[in-house]
């Protein structure tokens, strides 16, 4: 059980170990700063003592010390190989080495670790382990990704599980999880067309993460059910929960549409017609859960239990109206700073 | 290109341990310490070829002892939550 000045210092070294990793010109220090992100993550999900935090740091540290050790490997004979060898293969090089790092980044088939270690940690964690950890594994990818077969496949297989995972899901945690999944897809294709249109997506997705993680987080929720269940007349809580999870999902007027517009029109250009339409129908199905969560809260006539403990309505904390705010008129803002001039 | 084939079997055996699903926790930790070592006489080996700059085996060697001692501290609290370290009783988070 940390305390705050534990706290303090695990969240620095485990953001150095992320800028050391992406910043450093060869794959051993990318391997040590992956190590020192792992070694500073693990003690963090250990917030509260209990069967369910035990177990998923135990799923985490298993994935990615093997992810590591074989990260390693693979850089170590890669080098050997190119020094020995003339004409070695380069294609089968790349594969071997993307694909330990996507599995510490949790990219599809190499997701199961995912929404297991999500299940037992806090929402606070959560929110590390969708966003900051998947930074330093998703630029070590894009430093040598190209346009290929494997990573095509990847990119589909990743938006089709995310879309897929998500449909029976109860937990918001899981139902988190498989959106990121999706979401770690569409970054994906965003590295292979866009030269750092990736960050654009990556930052933009953060935002919209921190405002569903947060909103949940203060009204306690974590099913589905609850989320129908709560209080009639909290009509603002509901407001901000809808907007940001369409948001997320990436509907039109909201911010989470400008990063996939983006995408989908990099891939236009790029050719890569039969990816992006695969992509777009994949998220029409994420949209069918996120409004699957939400739908039955704005019900007229929805349940409303007896035990219900009332919220105050003017307790809703200001920086979630700020973050909700920003989800739902960021992309008309920078539409119309663009357009200005 | 018999030390490729060397460094691979050497690997990849402790990867299978890892991977197999063994009775104990413990197995697995010690198949990744054996993943380790064999990545330290890779290491070593690469090395030679860089005029014999052995510095980065001691980091190496740190980071590496610093992730086993992780694990057994993360068996240790698995013991103190579970009572054993069995795989099978881990299906608390099975999605």
């Amino acid at each position: 059980m940390p305390n705050n000045s534990t706290k303090i210092l695990l969240l620095t070294t485990l953001t150095s170990g992320i800028l050391i990793s992406i910043s450093s010109n060869s794959w051993f220090g990318a391997w040590m700063g992956l190590e020192i992100n792992l070694l500073s993550f693990i003690p963090m999900m250990m917030e509260k003592k209990n069967i369910y935090t035990t177990e998923a740091s135990l799923k985490y540290f298993i994935v990615q010390a093997g992810a590591s050790s074989m990260l390693l490997f693979m850089v170590m004979m890669s080098a050997m190989e190119e020094s020995m060898l003339i004409n070695s293969d380069n294609l089968y090089t790349q594969m071997l080495m993307n694909t330990p790092l996507l599995l510490k980044g949790g990219v599809a088939p190499m997701h199961w670790w995912f929404p297991g270690v999500m299940e037992g940690l806090n929402w606070n964690n959560c929110l590390i382990l969708m966003t900051l950890q998947k930074s330093a594994p998703l630029s070590l990818i894009s430093y040598q990704i190209n346009n290929d077969m494997f990573l095509e496949m990847i990119i589909v297989t990743s938006v089709m599980i995310g879309a897929i995972g998500g449909l029976n899901q109860t937990s918001l945690r899981k139902i988190m999880t498989y959106s990121s999944i999706n979401h770690t897809g569409w970054m994906m294709s965003a590295m292979i067309t866009g030269n750092d249109m990736w960050v654009t997506y990556f930052t933009i997705y953060s935002m919209l993460t921190l405002t569903v993680v947060s909103i949940v987080k203060t009204t306690k929720l974590s099913f589905v059910n609850q989320m129908a269940m709560t209080e009639k007349k909290n009509k603002l809580t509901k407001f901000l929960v809808f907007t940001s999870i369409l948001s997320l999902g990436g509907l039109p007027p909201f911010l989470g549409f400008m990063p996939k517009w983006m995408v989908i029109q990099a891939m236009m250009t790029n050719e890569m017609k039969t990816t992006a339409t695969m992509m777009v129908l994949m998220s029409v199905v994420t949209l069918y859960y996120y409004m699957r969560m939400t739908y039955s809260s704005l019900m007229m006539l929805h349940l409303e239990t007896k035990w219900l403990i009332a919220q105050p309505i003017n307790k809703t904390p200001k920086h979630i109206i700020l973050l909700t705010s920003i989800s739902i008129t960021g992309l008309m803002m920078s539409e119309m700073i663009m357009n200005l001039d | 290109m018999l030390m490729f084939f060397y460094f691979s079997t050497f690997f990849l055996c402790g990867l299978w341990v890892f991977c197999m699903d063994r009775k104990h926790l413990l197995i697995t930790l010690l198949s990744l310490e054996f993943m380790v070592l064999s990545l330290f006489v890779l290491m070593y080996y690469y090395l030679c070829g860089f005029n014999y700059e052995f510095y980065f085996v001691i980091v190496f060697l740190v980071f590496s002892v610093c992730e086993g001692s992780l694990g057994l501290s993360i068996l240790v609290s698995m013991i103190r939550s579970y009572g054993n370290d069995y795989y099978r009783s881990f299906g608390m988070l099975q999605c």
